[in-house]
């Protein structure tokens, strides 16, 4: 009998570990998709800091990284003079490209032309300081820690020049990763090879595909519901609702594929003046559509549901006063179900910010933002963009280093932005159940 | 309740009022009709298509390796295959978890409350956890097992079938504790307590009366599962690695019908092949759904007590 006890205890607390290991996984898969993300927006700080003085600074960097024990005052000498070479190279092309560009005010050409000055003065100003360090007899150490010291001075005043104010060495740390965080998210430039990584075009991207599949998609499936739950025959509702609920099972990559080989050809024969780049059928339109056909069956089950929940009495009650069922649909049941069908629309829209393959397949994922092909503001339907979920999807294969940081800050973002999302729909779905 | 907006209508309305009735209802008939046709329409056009393709290289499609090349050479023999075996494994790891996990929130979690204010406590922790894990979104799972399992900065495991099955459970285990809670909930107190009345412990009650019972809603539970894994791309894509040959171990990768579907629509053009693989997906879901039916109906009839 003890023994039975004991087994009975020992289950119970195996239980709950395999409970908690849920909570666990939340927590692995912040900390590991975080720890991933956070190298980048210090990084992208200062790849927006430095500017042209970029590479100069990441030579000695990397000296100081990699440097063995007793190498340290050889391997910065080389660096110090690959890094002035580099240095002198990056501001005659930056100032060359600047001359190249000719729709360019004089106020405004005067401004980068200040801000490439600036940028130079300031690692010319780092150069220095290690070239001093170098000269003077010091340890390996004090050396290190001398560089260190003026890789922050050399931050500190990168980032004060571009925000126009001091930046004192305790706010160092955060002046850079907010600096960083802010471009991150705001940046519409996507081009890693050339050091800009902000995500700016793909939130817009996939804030634009989402409306576009509600607008498209929560009508059809709300009258769908509508007619469902009160409007079809028994033998209609029973074949019509497990097809449905079938339907929601079918793998992403099969609409996808519908939406390439049917949608995609016929919304390219759209044709549009002047076009540039030229409608090929690929853009948002096409992703739009495809979305608002995925999200139908999970907006039409859950409204549904909450269709059917509204007590019979309500309806009852009306009719008998003389309403016709139409008048009751509309005055009665549907404001009752209101939460039940708003928290529907909710999870579908979580659902279509979430949706990744479907995506990939048609949007074309041009790294340019959304923007209308011609004159006409209509067409910006038409553009081929990215969306944060295709942007992780495409870049993950080959990314490395800086740029594979900033997919996973994609991600991290993405998170953040279904997590507010579905938060919203639990709390609605909560304010439903207390009524 | 809102308040409403009903008048009583008085009998000279009612004509106007049904000419709108009937009106609103030719639309919502549309709408209905509209949408279901709109869904057949997309799966049905892969599907039949697909199915051509299958039955043109009938049985060599589903018998032969995919051999990559523009034209996407071969069949999908192997996608095939790993694809079972990445359902058995996912599911290996996921179901005991989450059965487990849902045993305890519905049968443990009252009965160790005596012992002090900490199991509330974690029993709330757990049900935030499962309801934030129900929401995230199926790429950063991908990521996530990217980092964790493929990555070599921490388990290392590269791309393999071992590192796709770990991530693809931690997505399955909402759906597997919320199914299995609900089918565990649904067995009358009754059971439970003529068991203990008999002196039965609760783990022997557990096992031998409310398992059993709730056996045909968790087996609806798994088999859900088993079409999610099916059907999800996102997260093997970026975990099991893409190549096409036939893992023969678990520290291996390869392709499911969906990463091959994908692959082949978007890299070769080969669209024909694509579809083929499509209708083998979709009659998949098909046979897991009809599956599901099934056990469903059988459960209810259990339960009306045969």
């Amino acid at each position: 009998m003890q023994v039975k006890k004991l087994i009975d205890r020992g289950v119970g607390y195996l239980l709950l570990f395999s409970a908690l290991l849920s909570v666990f996984i939340v927590f692995l898969i912040f900390y590991f998709t975080v720890r991933e993300a956070l190298p980048a927006i210090p990084g992208i700080g200062l790849y927006k800091a430095f500017g042209s003085g970029y590479d100069a600074y990441g030579k000695i960097t990397r000296e100081l990284k990699r440097a063995e024990e007793g190498q340290l005052q050889e391997a910065l000498t080389s660096g110090l003079v690959a890094a002035r070479s580099t240095l002198q190279e990056d501001k005659e092309s930056a100032l060359v490209s600047l001359a190249k560009d000719e729709d360019l005010s004089d106020s405004e050409r005067n401004k980068r032309l200040a801000r490439i000055e600036d940028e130079y003065s300031c690692i010319q100003g780092f150069l220095d300081d290690v070239e001093n360090l170098l000269g003077s007899d010091l340890d390996e150490a004090a050396l290190r820690a001398g560089v260190e010291a003026a890789q922050q001075r050399a931050i500190e005043r990168a980032l004060g020049g571009k925000l126009g104010l001091t930046v004192p060495p305790w706010a160092r740390e955060v002046t850079l990763n907010g600096y960083g965080l802010f471009h991150f998210l705001t940046g519409s430039e996507w081009r890693p090879d050339a050091g800009k990584l902000g995500i700016w075009l793909m939130i817009v991207g996939s804030v634009l595909v989402t409306l576009m599949a509600i607008a498209m998609g929560v009508p059809l499936a709300l009258s769908g519901a509508i007619f469902l739950a009160e409007v079809a025959p028994d033998w209609m509702r029973n074949i019509v609702r497990p097809a449905v609920e079938l339907l929601a099972g079918i793998p992403s990559v099969v609409y996808g594929l519908f939406g390439m080989v049917v949608l995609v050809p016929l919304i390219g024969k759209i044709p549009v003046m002047d076009a540039k780049p030229t409608n090929t059928g690929y853009g948002l339109f096409s992703a739009a559509i495809v979305l608002a056909v995925m999200i139908l069956p999970t907006i039409t089950n859950i409204a549904e549901d909450a269709i059917r929940a509204v007590p019979r009495q309500y309806k009852e009650g009306s009719l008998a006063l003389g309403a016709t069922h139409w008048q009751t649909i509309v005055n009665v049941i549907l404001p009752a179900a209101r939460s039940g069908i708003v928290a529907a629309v909710i999870l579908g829209v979580g659902r279509a910010l979430g949706e990744t393959m479907a995506m990939i397949m048609v949007i074309g994922n041009s790294v340019r933002i959304a923007q209308p092909l011609n004159n006409n503001l209509l067409t910006i339907f038409l553009s081929r963009t990215r969306t944060l979920t295709g942007n992780i999807a495409v870049e993950i294969a080959y990314a490395t280093g800086l740029q594979e940081d900033a997919i996973f800050a994609t991600g991290v973002v993405l998170f953040l932005m279904i997590m507010a999302v579905n938060s919203l729909a639990r709390l609605v779905m909560r304010e439903r159940r207390q009524k | 309740m809102s308040q409403s907006t009903i008048n009583v209508q008085s009998r000279a309305n009612v004509a106007r009022r049904h000419w709108i009735q009937r009106v609103a209802f030719g639309s919502l008939w549309a709408a209905g009709i509209i949408a279901v046709l709109v869904l057949l329409l997309v799966v049905g056009y892969v599907f039949i298509i697909g199915t051509g393709t299958v039955l043109t290289d009938f049985p060599s499609f589903l018998t032969t390796e995919p051999k990559g090349g523009l034209s996407a050479e071969g069949g999908i023999s192997t996608t095939i295959i790993t694809t079972f075996y990445v359902v058995l494994l996912t599911i290996g790891i996921a179901a005991p978890l989450g059965i487990g996990a849902a045993v305890y929130l519905v049968e443990y979690a009252e009965e160790m409350r005596g012992r002090g204010g900490l199991i509330p406590r974690l029993v709330g922790v757990v049900r935030f956890g499962v309801e934030t894990l129900a929401g995230v979104p199926s790429i950063i799972f991908g990521l996530f097992g990217y980092a964790l399992f493929v990555s070599a900065t921490a388990l290392g495991f590269g791309f393999s079938l071992l590192s796709g099955s770990l991530a693809c459970a931690c997505l399955l285990l909402p759906v597997i504790i919320r199914a299995s809670e609900e089918a565990l909930k649904a067995v009358p107190r009754s059971y439970r307590e003529g068991s203990l009345a008999l002196g039965a412990t609760q783990w022997q009650t557990v096992r031998q009366v409310v398992l059993p019972a709730a056996l045909p809603g968790i087996i609806t539970g798994i088999v859900l599962s088993v079409g999610r894994v099916v059907s999800e791309t996102a997260v093997f894509y970026v975990t099991l690695g893409g190549t096409h040959n036939l893992p023969t171990s678990i520290f291996q990768g390869g392709r499911t019908m969906a990463m091959h579907l994908y692959t082949v629509a978007t890299e070769t053009t080969a669209y024909e092949k694509a579809m083929g693989t499509g209708a083998v997906l979709i009659m998949t879901i098909v046979l897991i759904n009809l599956v599901i039916n099934l056990i469903s109906r059988r459960l209810t009839a259990g339960l009306k007590g045969r």
